[in-house]
C-alpha cells in the first residue's frame, strides 16, 4: 500500500482515511503532483481491494456533515385571499330582490323543508328553490335573489328571511312571483353596521361582493389579523353551515339544528349572536317586533320544542319557556366548556354536540352530551360521547342522526334515550354540516352538495339523491 | 445548492465507473433489502425516522421500493423508488443511492384542524451508504444523505366580521423540509 502523506494531517494506516485524505491531498497538493497520481492508476489499486474500515472512524466521518445542518432551512410560503368589499345602496338592492332564474349552487347555507320544497340558502345571496316531491330526483325551481340573507323560516306560504340587518317578509304561495313585501330595518344589529345613524335605505351602503385576489408571502411574514382582511372575529364555525329550524305545526317548514330563526305559534323567534328576538305574526306580511332579550355574547343556535325554546351558546344550553310568547321566559341552563354547540331536545332529553376548531367558538372538545332536561331548572349531565367534529343533528323516533364533520353522517340508536349507541356511519360525503330527519328521508348539507338518504329500512340506509355544487 | 449536491455525489461514481470494467461484466439477480432507522437533522430540529427498502441487486445496482415513517417537521409515510450504484472501492461497501417518491402526510393529533385539508408532497434523499462488509453479504450499513420533503394544507371557512357579508377565509401552507439524513441498520 502507499501511504499518503500530507504535512495538515496525520499518517493513517485505514485505507478509508487514505480514500479520504488523497481527495483532501488534491485539494491541497500543487495541481503538478495531482495530476500525476490521478494518471498513475496503480496508486488508486488499493480502492479496489478488500478492506476493513474502523467503525468509529467511520461514525465521526458519516457525523461531519451534521455540523452543518445549520445552514438548512425549511421554507414556508402562505397563500391567502385579499377580499375588497364592492358597495350598492340598500334600496337598490332591494329592487333586485325577488325570484329569478336558477344559477349555480357554489356556497349552501342552511336547508330548510316546506312541504315539497326544498330550500337551499345560498350564503348571502338568497335561496336555491327545489321542487323534492320525488326526494331521488329534486328539481331545480328558481333562485330567491336575497343579498344578505343567511336564516329562512317558512309560515302560512310567508317566508321571513334576514337581510342585513334588516327582516324580509316574502309571499311564497306562488314561487315564481315570490318578492318581498316588508322590510323591518335594523330588528338583527349583530354583524351588521351598514344602518349606522342612517334612516333612509337610499343613504345606507351595503356590501354586494367581493374582488378577491391571491397573495403569496413568507409565513413569518403572516400575522393574525392581516390573514383576514375586513375580519374582526374569525370563524363562526366552518364553511356553509347555518340550518333553520321550526315548530312542527304543519303549515310550517322544518330545519335543522343549526338554525337563528324558529317558528312556534304565531311567534318568529331569531338569534343573532347575543340577542334573542320575538316577533308576532298574526298579521303574517307585518311582523312585530314584540321582545328582544340580550343573552351575552356567543348564540348560536334556536330550537323550539314543547313550547319550550332551547338556545345554543358558546358556554352552555339555555331554556326558555313561551308561557308568554311575546316574551321567553329563561328557565334553565345548563353550562359545558367553550364550543360550538348545536342543540336538539326531546322528552327529557337534550343532545349537544360540542365542537372545536372554530376560533371564535374557542374549546377543543368534540363531543355529543346527553342531557336529562326532566327538570328544567336543574339540567344535567348523563353521558358524554366523543365524536370527531359534530356539528348538526336531528332525531326522528328513535334514531338520532348527527354529522360529525369529515366522519360522516353518524346514526345512533336511541330507544334508551339516555344511552345512544352508535350503529352506521356513512363516509364519503364530504365535511357534514347539519341533517334534517322527517319522514323516512334525511337531508344532509355537506361541502359536496345536499345529500338525501331513505331509512325507512334502518338496516340498509340508503342514498337516493345528491345535489352536487355548481 | 440541490445540483451542486448532487454533482459532488454523482462524481466519484463516474469517474470510478470507467475504470470497473471487470465488475461491470457481473450481473448475478439477487434479492435486496435494507432496513434502517435513524435521524432526521434541520431547521427544525432532529426527528426520528424508520425506513425499509426492498429490491433487486444486479451487480453493482440496486433498485427498490421503498417505504417508513417520517417524523421531521409533520409526520408523513414516504413511499419512494431507490436507485443505488455500489462504488467500485473498498470491495462496494460504499455506494451511492438516489431516492424519490410520494409523502404521504400522516399528521398527529396535535397537527389536526377541523377545517383544514391535509395535502401530500413529495421526498427526495440522496447519499452515500456504507456498508461493514464481513464473510457474509448481510451486515450493517451506515447511510448519510441530503434529504428533503414537502407538504401542505388548506383552510377554507366562513367568517364573521364587522360588516357583512363576510368574506369567505382561503388559505394555504407549502412547506418545503430541507435535512441530512443519518441512517443505521442491516442490510439482507
Amino acid at each position: 500500500m502507499t501511504a499518503i502523506w500530507h504535512p495538515l494531517v496525520p499518517v493513517y494506516s485505514c485505507r478509508l482515511n487514505n480514500l479520504f485524505y488523497s481527495f483532501i491531498s488534491i485539494r491541497f497538493f500543487t495541481l503538478r503532483r495531482a495530476t500525476e497520481r490521478l494518471h498513475n492508476l496503480s496508486a488508486f489499486k488499493f480502492l479496489l481491494m478488500p478492506t476493513r474500515v474502523n467503525p468509529v472512524q467511520l461514525l465521526v466521518l458519516l457525523c461531519f456533515p451534521l455540523l452543518f445542518t445549520s445552514c438548512l432551512k425549511d421554507e414556508c410560503r402562505n397563500k391567502f385571499t385579499i377580499y375588497q368589499p364592492v358597495y350598492k345602496s340598500l334600496s337598490s338592492v332591494r329592487k333586485e330582490m325577488g325570484f329569478t332564474q336558477a344559477r349555480k349552487m357554489e356556497r349552501p347555507g342552511k336547508i330548510y323543508q316546506y312541504g315539497a320544497y326544498l330550500l337551499v340558502n345560498e350564503l348571502w345571496k338568497g335561496i336555491h328553490v327545489f321542487d323534492n316531491t320525488n326526494p331521488a330526483s329534486p328539481r331545480k325551481l328558481g333562485f330567491i335573489n336575497i343579498l344578505g340573507n343567511v336564516d329562512i323560516a317558512i309560515r302560512n306560504n310567508v317566508l321571513y328571511a334576514d337581510s342585513y340587518s334588516d327582516l324580509a317578509v316574502i309571499p311564497v304561495s306562488n314561487w315564481t312571483e315570490a318578492k318581498p313585501v316588508t322590510f323591518r330595518n335594523k330588528v338583527f344589529n349583530d354583524g351588521f353596521v351598514s344602518w349606522g345613524n342612517q334612516t333612509n335605505p337610499d343613504s345606507v351602503q351595503v356590501i354586494v361582493d367581493y374582488v378577491e385576489r391571491d397573495t403569496i408571502v413568507d409565513c413569518a411574514t403572516y400575522t393574525t389579523w392581516s390573514r383576514c382582511p375586513n375580519c374582526m372575529v374569525a370563524d363562526a364555525g366552518g364553511r356553509p353551515v347555518f340550518v333553520n329550524a321550526a315548530a312542527a305545526a304543519p303549515v310550517n317548514g322544518v330545519g335543522g339544528s343549526m338554525a337563528r330563526f324558529t317558528m312556534v305559534n304565531d311567534y318568529l323567534y331569531t338569534v343573532t349572536q347575543s340577542e334573542l328576538s320575538a316577533f308576532q305574526v298574526t298579521d303574517p306580511l307585518n311582523p312585530v317586533k314584540s321582545s328582544t332579550q340580550n343573552l351575552g355574547w356567543g348564540i348560536e343556535t334556536i330550537y323550539p320544542f314543547q313550547n319550550k325554546l332551547f338556545v345554543g351558546s358558546n358556554t352552555g344550553m339555555f331554556i326558555f319557556d313561551l308561557g308568554n310568547p311575546a316574551t321567553p321566559a329563561r328557565q334553565g341552563a345548563f353550562s359545558h366548556v367553550r364550543s360550538c354547540d348545536p342543540v336538539i331536545a326531546d322528552g327529557f332529553t337534550a343532545y349537544v354536540t360540542l365542537r372545536s376548531g372554530g376560533t371564535m367558538c374557542g374549546g377543543t372538545s368534540n363531543q355529543m352530551d346527553v342531557i336529562n332536561i326532566n327538570n328544567l331548572q336543574t339540567p344535567f349531565l348523563v353521558k358524554t360521547i366523543a365524536l370527531q367534529n359534530p356539528h348538526g343533528l336531528s332525531k326522528d323516533g328513535n334514531r338520532l342522526f348527527v354529522c360529525d364533520g369529515l366522519a360522516g353522517l353518524k346514526i345512533f340508536d336511541v330507544q334508551d334515550e339516555r344511552d345512544p349507541k352508535l350503529v352506521q356511519t356513512i363516509g364519503g360525503l364530504g365535511t357534514t354540516y347539519d341533517v334534517i330527519a322527517q319522514d323516512k328521508i334525511a337531508l344532509v348539507v355537506s361541502d359536496q352538495g345536499i345529500f338525501q338518504f331513505d331509512y325507512s329500512n334502518l338496516q340498509a340506509i340508503k342514498q337516493i339523491s345528491k345535489i352536487n355544487l355548481n | 445548492m440541490r445540483l451542486f449536491i448532487l454533482l459532488l455525489l454523482l462524481f466519484p461514481f463516474v469517474w470510478l465507473q470507467a475504470q470497473d470494467s471487470s465488475l461491470a461484466r457481473q450481473h448475478k439477480i439477487s434479492f435486496s433489502s435494507v432496513t434502517q432507522i435513524g435521524l432526521l437533522e434541520g431547521q427544525a430540529g432532529l426527528a426520528f425516522q424508520v425506513q425499509t427498502v426492498n429490491g433487486i441487486a444486479v451487480g453493482p445496482w440496486q433498485l427498490g421500493l421503498g417505504t417508513g415513517i417520517d417524523k421531521y417537521g409533520v409526520r408523513s409515510v414516504p413511499v419512494f423508488v431507490q436507485a443505488q450504484y455500489g462504488l467500485p472501492v473498498l470491495d462496494r461497501s460504499f455506494s451511492v443511492y438516489l431516492d424519490g417518491g410520494r409523502s404521504f402526510t400522516w399528521p398527529e393529533q396535535s397537527l389536526q384542524r377541523a377545517y383544514a385539508t391535509e395535502q401530500n408532497g413529495w421526498y427526495w434523499d440522496a447519499g452515500l451508504q456504507y456498508q461493514f462488509k464481513g464473510k457474509r453479504a448481510a451486515g450493517p450499513v451506515f447511510s448519510l444523505g441530503y434529504s428533503g420533503k414537502t407538504y401542505g394544507w388548506e383552510e377554507n371557512m366562513d367568517v364573521q366580521c364587522v360588516r357583512a357579508p363576510c368574506p369567505g377565509y382561503h388559505t394555504a401552507y407549502k412547506y418545503i423540509y430541507r435535512r441530512i439524513s443519518l441512517k443505521a441498520g442491516i442490510k439482507l
